[in-house]
């Protein structure tokens, strides 16, 4: 492990070492030991250091107080013992020894040495101690000697001082220096007391200081691990604006910025989620729709499926009839049918799920009106319907109709489910559409073969009528002919013969008109030559002789020109099958034929007065060709429609687009046959 | 943790060690006096060569006195060539003591020690001093400059300072001028008390310690011209007769010829520089030879003042 001190430039490897070695130790323990200890160190060296200052001073000033008394009390006493010393008045000097030490308490002794060396006076009582005479001797120039004497009562420091320059004598006084010991020491302690207090009081200062500083770091360690656990909720107290305040604001602003992270990747998720439930869901719908070809089977399979994902119990799918305005039941699914079939005829229309005709969208029907009669019908879990979902089946912006969810509470369904279903409505929408138009296709899948059967039939029978036709009229007529030829070849006489040949003549001009309608039949050679106002025209008026039946026969905005020929083949075979159907089922007695030439596009019209006819019937029946004249309009592009109701008569309407065709001019004539009439409807 | 304390507790070790190990290291060093072995003094040796005892009266005070007659010790001592020892006592009376008892060989002495002394145990007159070419002296009453007295009467009930119960001039005198004015001193002064030398008078009345004194004209003089400031500060308002100068004497036990070589010495001192040197520092002309006679009127006085002052 790299120690701190390596981080260190400068230091010699041997500091480097001690730095690390101590650090070793220092940096393993708790802040809180590291604090105490500095301020502990801090407060011992400066409690020690400002101890051994003041005694050292104290010590010096106290020396040089106790320098300057002595020498102030020896000199004094010397002089005031000269005039005692010199009248030879020793017990006066003795006496002013005594005072001395009385009123001196660190003065421990006082005596006169004569000029002779022989002690004249002193204090010590019985005796003097030995050898305390010479350790301290004073010239007579001097002020004074000062010497310090080791003794058995401690530090003395021995004054002398000459007595009238030493010709009365020399003064010695001793001091001790017990009481400034006594001082120094109670200097000492006091000080050293005041460290202790003082680190006392510092111990406490650094106990506070540490819980002021570890406490708010501590909570921020736990508010960590708080989030660190996942919990964002939590955040670090604002204890001061210090660093570590700050700190805690940063440390609690990441906290929010996490927690709106996490909100917004919570929200993502949520929507992730949503979203490929709506997936899911859709492709369940698609999967059960996508099975069925049948629409009540679809929508039954679609309502137990959308049932299922949003775990409810009841439901039905109601179908909008043509008309736009009445519904019929489709299916049904934890409700009775007869309810269900009620709700169809008697709720839709009247119930507030009808807004989704106009507003498009999934509706939540909480109030029931009383009439409903879903309201208050009790479910399987036994819980009573107080509304309902109404789910468009919506197909190129138009209701097909709705898919409807029983509801046992107000909120059975959230505002996502709601727009899931809305989703699941639409697709079903279009799948009701596209079933819709697949039975469209296999209908007309079904009539075409119908149609092609017939057109087959239809030229055999034709090829048997022309067969027919050729064999009874035409044949018999070329053999009347043949017969004839040959009996002439036996006649001899030219009248005879003459006669004859008229009488062939006439045979021939029989067979070549029966040849001619024959021909005229299968297609008229007008429509080729004249166009088809023309061939109508013809056909109209054939029509009438062989029918008789009354037709009005009129044609507008032609003048003269001609459509193309698909067309004009088209128009005319589809008015040809209309005039026929009229001939052979409506019973009418008259009819009325309209082309009309608009612009772009060309129309023609055949009614008639006759009994009319059930169109869903005729369809389903695949009767009255009407499948084949609705085939050849689709295949030039047109539409035909019929219009028809029992005893109010037929009408057939064909309208063609045209492309690439002259405008007509501008004067709009019309060519009507001889007796034609204004169509009128019947 | 552990080794953190254990180098707190070290630290607190080592300083209080070293706090108290500076004292202890001093100790060493010093000689060692051990005050409780006592024995008792040495008896003092008898002195190889006796010296010469020289006393001299308390005229001024102790220390004056060992400055001013230190020349003419030294000049004795260098004369006889024998050590000189000067000794002092407070009064005249014990001076006269050891004057009697042989315990001084010679001495200065007052004249009124003199009177005494000649009359109770034959007290020998060596010498005397001459100053500006006399023998006599007188005693002036003093007092303070500002004082307004300017007779003794003015003095009633004040504060007089006396120099020695014996002394002539200091005691003798103002208490015949008290017996003047039918009084004794103690009746007459308000507080007496002693100063034991005539200079301690003179810088008591300079002062304001005492409202009068009465001193040595010769002291006076010779104080004023030493300490110019204690003439300033005091006045003389009165001068008495004159007295015979205050005599040099020796015991009536010294040997003649001791006592004749120090009259020679001493009144040959004149003729010798190293002589005048130590009379200058006295303020003496020279030193020579007195009669008896000179001191009656010292005599007369005591006989005015009766006996008392002698108590």
């Amino acid at each position: 492990m790299s120690g701190l001190a390596d981080r260190m430039p400068g230091l010699s490897p041997f500091a480097r070492r001690l730095f690390n070695q101590f650090w070793a130790v220092a940096g393993a323990v708790r802040v809180r030991t590291k604090i105490l200890g500095v301020v502990l160190t801090l407060v011992l060296i400066l409690g020690v250091g400002v101890t051994f200052q003041v005694r050292s001073t104290f010590r010096t000033a106290l020396g040089h107080e106790l320098r300057n008394r002595g020498v102030s009390i020896t000199r004094d006493v010397a002089a005031r013992s000269v005039d005692l010393i010199l009248v030879h008045d020793l017990y006066g000097v003795y006496q002013l020894l005594l005072d001395t030490l009385a009123n001196n308490g660190d003065v421990r002794y006082a005596f006169v040495v004569g000029p002779d060396g022989e002690i004249l006076v002193h204090t010590f009582g019985e005796g003097f101690p030995a050898g305390l005479v010479g350790v301290n001797t004073v010239s007579p120039v001097e002020r004074y000697h000062l010497q310090n004497l080791a003794t058995d009562e401690g530090i003395i420091w021995d004054f002398a001082v000459p007595i009238l320059e030493g010709r009365a004598g020399v003064l010695r006084v001793g001091l001790s220096e017990q009481a400034m010991r006594t001082t120094l020491s109670h200097v000492t302690r006091q000080l050293l007391v005041t460290t202790i207090i003082v680190s006392l009081a510092g111990v406490a200062a650094a106990i506070l200081l540490t819980w002021l500083i570890t406490r708010p770091v501590l909570d921020l360690v736990e508010v960590t691990r708080t989030v660190a656990r996942g919990d964002l909720s939590h955040a670090a107290a604002h204890w001061a604006n210090d660093e570590i305040g700050l700190l805690n604001d940063s440390f609690n602003a990441m906290i929010t910025d996490l927690a709106g992270a996490r909100a917004e990747s919570e929200a993502f998720d949520a929507e992730l989620l949503r979203r490929s439930r709506e997936l899911a869901a859709l492709y369940e719908v698609s999967r059960v729709v996508s099975g069925q070809q049948d629409l009540t089977d679809m929508l039954d399979g679609a309502l137990r499926c959308v049932l299922a994902l949003m775990d409810l119990e009841a439901g039905w799918v109601l179908l909008l009839e043509p008309e736009g305005t009445h519904a019929r039941l489709v299916c049904s699914v934890g409700i009775p049918v007869r309810v269900a079939r009620q709700e169809a005829e008697t709720g839709f229309p009247h119930c507030q799920c009808g807004r989704v005709l106009e507003e498009k969208r999934s509706l939540l029907i909480t109030s029931l009106d009383e009439t409903c009669p879903v309201r208050g019908l009790c479910l399987a879990d036994e819980r009573l319907v107080t509304g309902h979902v109404a789910v468009p089946l919506v197909s190129k912006s138009q209701v097909l109709g709705t898919l409807n969810i029983a509801c046992a509470d107000s909120d059975c369904v959230s505002h996502e489910d709601l727009q899931l279903l809305g989703a699941i409505g639409q697709q079903l929408g279009v799948a009701v559409e596209n079933t819709r138009l697949w039975e469209e296709v296999r209908q007309k899948e079904a009539a075409r073969g119908q149609l092609l059967q017939r057109i087959i039939t239809a030229q055999e029978e034709e090829r048997k009528r022309i067969a027919r036709e050729l064999h009874d009229d035409t044949s018999q007529s070329l053999t009347s002919l043949m017969v004839g030829l040959k009996v002439l070849e036996g006649l001899r006489s030219a009248d005879e013969a003459r006669q004859y040949l008229s009488g062939l003549r006439a045979i021939v001009a029989e067979t070549l008109e029966a040849v001619h309608d024959l021909a005229l039949e299968l297609r008229p050679s007008v429509l080729d030559d004249m166009g088809l106002v023309a061939a109508v025209d013809h056909h109209v008026a054939e029509y009438r002789r062989r029918f008789n039946i009354g037709v009005d026969n009129r044609a507008v905005g032609f003048d003269g020109r001609r459509l193309p020929p698909a067309v004009e083949t088209t128009l005319y075979r589809i008015v040809q099958e209309a005039l026929t159907n009229v001939a052979r089922h409506s019973g009418a007695s008259h009819a009325s034929v309209l082309l009309e030439w608009t612009g772009h596009h060309v129309r023609a019209i055949v009614e008639d007065n006759g009994s009319g006819l059930d169109l869903s019937l005729a369809r389903q029946r695949r009767k009255l060709g009407l499948y084949g004249m609705e085939e050849r309009a689709t295949l030039i592009g047109g539409s035909l429609r019929i219009e028809s109701q029992p005893a109010m008569g037929t009408a057939v309407i064909v309208r063609v687009p045209l492309t690439d065709v002259p405008t007509p001019p501008h004067s709009p004539t019309s060519t009507t046959s001889a007796g034609e009439t204004e169509a009128s409807r019947c | 943790m552990v080794s953190k304390w254990h180098l707190c507790a070290a630290l607190m070790v080592i300083s209080v060690m070293s706090l108290t190990g500076c004292m202890a290291t001093r100790a060493e060093s010093l000689p060692y006096v051990d005050l409780s072995q006592r024995q008792p003094l040495p008896a003092t040796a008898a002195a190889q060569v006796v010296p010469l005892r020289v006393a001299v009266a308390a005229v001024i005070s102790p220390k004056g006195t060992a400055d001013s007659y230190q020349l003419l010790f030294d000049y004795l001592s260098l004369k006889l060539d024998r050590p000189v020892e000067l000794v002092q006592r407070r009064t005249y009376a014990e001076i006269n003591d050891l004057i009697e008892r042989d315990e001084v060989d010679m001495a200065f002495v007052c004249t009124s020690a003199y009177v005494i002394g000649r009359r109770d145990f034959d007290m020998q007159l060596l010498v005397a001093p001459q100053v500006s070419g006399e023998t006599l002296y007188f005693s002036w009453l003093i007092v303070p400059a500002d004082s307004a007295a300017k007779e003794l009467a003015d003095l009633r009930g004040k504060t007089f300072a006396f120099t020695d119960p014996w002394s002539t001039s200091g005691r003798m005198y103002p208490t015949s001028l008290t017996q003047a004015l039918g009084e004794t001193p103690e009746t007459f002064f308000g507080r007496t008390f002693f100063t034991y030398s005539h200079d301690d008078a003179i810088r008591a009345v300079a002062n304001g310690v005492a409202d009068g004194a009465a001193v040595d004209s010769l002291v006076y003089q010779f104080a004023v011209a030493r300490e110019p400031w204690l003439g300033e500060r005091t006045q003389v308002i009165r001068r008495s007769q004159a007295f015979g100068m205050p005599p040099v004497v020796t015991s009536p036990h010294v040997r003649p010829q001791v006592r004749a070589r120090l009259q020679s010495i001493l009144l040959a001192m004149a003729d010798d520089p190293d002589g005048r040197e130590a009379l200058q520092a006295l303020d003496i002309d020279r030193f020579v030879v007195i009669e008896d006679v000179a001191y009656d009127s010292v005599r007369d006085l005591e006989m005015q003042v009766g006996t008392l002052v002698l108590e």
